[in-house]
């Protein structure tokens, strides 16, 4: 598993195993600024295999959110 | 001794572009991974300000300072911003003594507000054009 969440680090918030890049910084980097995949992997110094992991756990959470 | 040190949400273009000008200390080189209190006892260490877009970091009452990005946006724009507060102070980021009066904060700003109950926090400086971009702290 790629994503952690640690209460030290980045107070708590998902992370990429390992990193202080959180998922919100790997989203909003994709969506926002419209940067590719192999491109936000480079921005954080991060796999493409991380950044695909990230972006699909945010899909996984916004699509539990929207259920409940 | 640096001028400034990135957390690790800053990205590689930004600090690379920053470092024509300031240097930097890059978390995601130097300590990759670090717990939040690791990168606040880093910037005490080293008298040095973050430049993050963790606004979590103003929990903290004791630091040099620090330049809070509040949205994501164009890299070259957060570069552009950085520098510009550089200009103001060439020799530090931040000022440490002698803080200039607050200038008036946008709303996308006035967030900072809430956390104006930490008492060593004094706001001294937000751009002028591109204030929705970044905050300085000190």
């Amino acid at each position: 598993m790629t994503i952690a969440t640690d209460d030290e680090i980045r107070s708590g918030k998902a992370v990429v195993k390992g990193t202080r890049v959180t998922v919100e910084d790997i989203v909003e980097t994709f969506h926002k600024l419209g940067r590719s995949v192999s491109e936000v992997s480079q921005d954080f110094g991060i796999s493409e295999e991380e950044v695909e992991e990230a972006l699909r756990y945010s899909r996984s959470r916004n699509s539990t959110e929207i259920k409940a | 001794m640096y001028d400034l040190i990135a957390d690790e949400d800053i990205p590689k273009p930004v600090v690379e572009k920053l470092r024509k000008n300031f240097s930097i200390f890059y978390v995601e080189e130097e300590q990759k991974g670090s717990t939040d209190e690791e990168v606040i006892q880093k910037s005490r260490e080293l008298e040095t300000p973050i430049l993050t877009f963790d606004g979590d970091f103003f929990k903290y009452s004791s630091h040099p300072g620090i330049m809070h990005i509040t949205q994501r946006t164009s890299y070259d724009l957060i570069t552009d911003a950085v520098k510009d507060v550089g200009k103001r102070r060439p020799a530090e980021l931040c000022y440490k003594n002698k803080p200039e009066p607050v200038q008036k904060l946008t709303p996308e700003i006035t967030i900072l507000d809430d956390r104006s109950r930490y008492s060593k926090i004094h706001r001294f400086s937000v751009l002028s054009q591109l204030s929705k971009v970044v905050a300085v702290v000190v």
